[in-house]
């Protein structure tokens, strides 16, 4: 097998936080957003990203890019390392790497028009390039996520929120990329305009044969989009398997708990639906758990996950549990409390 | 007698670029202790629909038709009339927990406000029932706790405040406008559940306004699915989500990617929602409706009665679009 795409190991992102009531020699405290997370990413393939906020998933694809600044290894086509690369060299590996954001609207800049953003990331990556050539290519990108090329000199605030988001994908896609990393690309968007987009992306990823991470909270969406779903919890992973398998046969209780608490558009399924009620709220990333980080709400806490960090496990279906293995009994409600 | 009775409520803002129609026509009824879902996308006119029943509308704004509330019209009447209704016998939670809660105040201070206004309570006795009901609402260490700030609770704990608070007079009615929204999804399985016991317990009629299919099919009896300010369709729970009788209503659930399905192309809805500040003729749905047929443009028909309990706004037969 070639060389995975991307190869990331033991990626942490930590913040130092300063309270303004702190005084000026208190040490800073560390806010551990990603904490040692690896993945491989083959060419072609869709990695989905899905926890809920705080988890660090948002700031895992940030590193990624040199937007924040992170340790660890992510190695590109098995040659370069990402993260050690100096902001400089890192500018040619950002034609290969594109991303798309949460918020349409404002990730456009308002004051210039839909053609100028989309021409941008081109003339910065091939400065050499006639500008017919450049306007001919904007419009066949405009044309290819259905837009109307002949809307090129409109300006963003013109357009609907799904439309913006197709402007966004145009812009990420015009300099040809091999990975788009696409951070809650349709959680802004109401559902009839959300299918619109899912839809193009995966049209996209199959015609170009993109690889994408697809970042989102939306644990349908995610299953929808994704060939492999990594599951995190306060930046650190807790399972990763093949999307297929982890909807299925998951077997990290929160994992599990986090697929009951979905709701279904269907009466019937929804009132079917086995409850696995998750107690409490996240815990701070400041002060997170010793041991396991989900031990405190976790049904199967033992004093073993207080002490020992549980590894990931080896395989296509990995899971970081003392105890991993199908739903019990015991953990279920009907009659959710 | 119906506990709330809304007819032919229209409701329209002046703005520049002229008068936007966010809602034409609505009409409803729900009886006590009944659960109504009101569905719709962005600029369905959902949330407008609850403003004008708690007359909270922007001062640009204009409402027309009736809203009786146990027999009472509420609608563009005096705040004398409207305010020992609000918040005592119609309460109302809102998306974001954050926004509404006041930020100066302490939990005590703002939850004990809405007892010794409308029920004349001392300032004590106010704030020992409120600790009561941040208990029902499972809120851990309710009496240590009232004293802290809005900011000093997590998400999911503020909207439990603003549960507690709007309970705090056992109102008949109970709005809650996307109150799940801005809450991850472990955390609107808890908001959810909680909602379904206190409504069990307290037993309120309750309207569920949302855009989230699957949150509808876990909470409500009933369902209005609404479209540019329109009443499409209108159902119990269950037929509305086996056999939905509006093209709109069908494309929307083929539109929803779902965890207990493996799918390929999700049916998305062709175009975008309709411009409100247009003036609509015929169905707000028509152009962008793949049954859609020139008298469409022209007319839409009124609500009918298909089935019992089950009313469709359609000029197309439910042979047309089988």
């Amino acid at each position: 097998m070639t060389a995975p795409l991307l190869s990331v190991r033991d990626l942490r992102v930590e913040f130092k936080i300063r309270n303004e009531s702190d005084m000026p020699w208190t040490r800073p405290r560390t806010l551990k957003a990603v904490g040692g997370v690896g993945f491989d990413l083959q060419p072609g393939e869709t990695l989905g990203i899905v926890g809920e906020s705080g988890c660090g998933k948002s700031t895992l694809a940030r590193a990624l890019i040199q937007m924040v600044p992170a340790t660890g290894q992510a190695i590109w086509q098995g040659e370069t390392d990402l993260l050690s690369l100096p902001r400089r060299a890192m500018l040619k590996y950002r034609a290969d790497i594109q991303m798309v954001f949460q918020d349409p609207l404002a990730s456009l800049n308002p004051r210039m028009t839909v053609g100028q953003i989309i021409a941008e990331p081109l003339t910065t990556h091939h400065p050499d390039q006639k500008s017919a050539e450049v306007k001919t290519k904007v419009k066949a990108m405009m044309d290819r996520v259905g837009l109307l090329p002949n809307q090129i000199n409109r300006y963003p605030h013109e357009f609907s929120g799904g439309q913006c988001q197709r402007i966004g994908i145009a812009r990420a896609l015009i300099v040809g990329p091999k990975l788009l990393i696409c951070d809650e690309p349709v959680s802004a968007l109401d559902v009839s305009i959300q299918a619109q987009v899912i839809n193009l992306l995966v049209e996209l990823k199959r015609d170009l044969g993109l690889a994408m991470i697809f970042i989102a909270h939306d644990l349908s969406v995610v299953k929808h989009i994704s060939d492999r779903v990594k599951v995190l919890y306060l930046g650190r992973t807790m399972e990763v398997a093949s999307s297929h398998d982890l909807y299925a046969n998951p077997e990290h209780p929160y994992t599990q708990a986090l697929l009951s608490a979905v709701p279904i558009p269907d009466p019937i399924a929804e009132r079917a639906k086995v409850m696995i009620p998750l107690e409490g709220d996240l815990p701070s990333p400041l002060s997170p758990p010793s041991g396991c980080v989900f031990r405190t709400r976790c049904p199967r806490a033992q004093t073993r996950c207080r002490d020992i960090v549980p590894e990931l496990t080896q395989g296509n279906h990995a899971v970081a549990c003392h105890f991993p293995g199908p739903v019990r009994r015991t953990e279920t409600a009907r009659e959710p409390a | 007698m119906a506990l709330l009775e809304i007819d032919d409520l229209g409701v329209s803002f002046a703005t520049n670029d002229g008068e936007v129609n966010a809602v034409n026509g609505v009409s409803l009824a729900l009886d006590k202790g009944e659960t109504l879902g009101i569905v719709g996308e962005s600029g369905s006119g959902k949330s407008q629909l609850a403003f004008s029943i708690m007359g909270l509308l922007a001062r640009n704004g204009r409402a027309r038709g009736s809203i009786r509330f146990a027999g009472q019209e509420i609608l563009n009447v005096p705040a004398s009339v409207i305010n020992p209704i609000r918040a005592n016998r119609i309460a109302m939670i809102f998306q974001d927990p954050m926004t509404s809660l006041n930020p100066y105040m302490r939990v005590s201070d703002q939850m004990a406000e809405v007892l010794t206004h409308h029920r004349g309570m001392g300032k004590a006795e106010a704030v020992a029932e409120s600790a009561r009901m941040l208990d029902a609402v499972k809120i851990p260490d309710a009496a240590g706790r009232i004293r802290l700030f809005p900011h000093e609770f997590s998400g999911g704990m503020r909207q439990r405040v603003m549960i507690a608070m709007s309970l705090l007079c056992r109102p008949e009615l109970l709005i809650a406008d996307e109150p799940t929204t801005a809450l991850d999804v472990t955390v609107q399985a808890q908001i959810m559940s909680l909602l379904g016991e206190l409504q069990s317990e307290f037993g309120m009629a309750t309207i569920l306004i949302t855009h989230d299919l699957g949150v509808v099919a876990g909470f409500c009896e009933n369902v209005i699915v609404l479209y540019g300010g329109r009443v499409m369709e209108k159902s119990p729970v269950d037929p509305l989500f086996a056999s939905p009788s509006h093209p709109y209503t069908r494309g929307l659930l083929r539109a929803i990617p779902r965890v207990d399905h493996e799918g390929d192309t999700l049916d998305s809805i062709p175009g975008s929602p309709p411009n409100m500040t247009r003036i609509q003729e015929g169905c707000p749905f028509a152009p962008r409706c793949e049954f859609a047929i020139p008298e469409c443009r022209q007319f839409l028909s009124p609500l009918t009665e298909f089935a019992p309990g089950r009313w469709r706004a359609c000029n197309r037969s439910l042979e047309d679009i089988a």
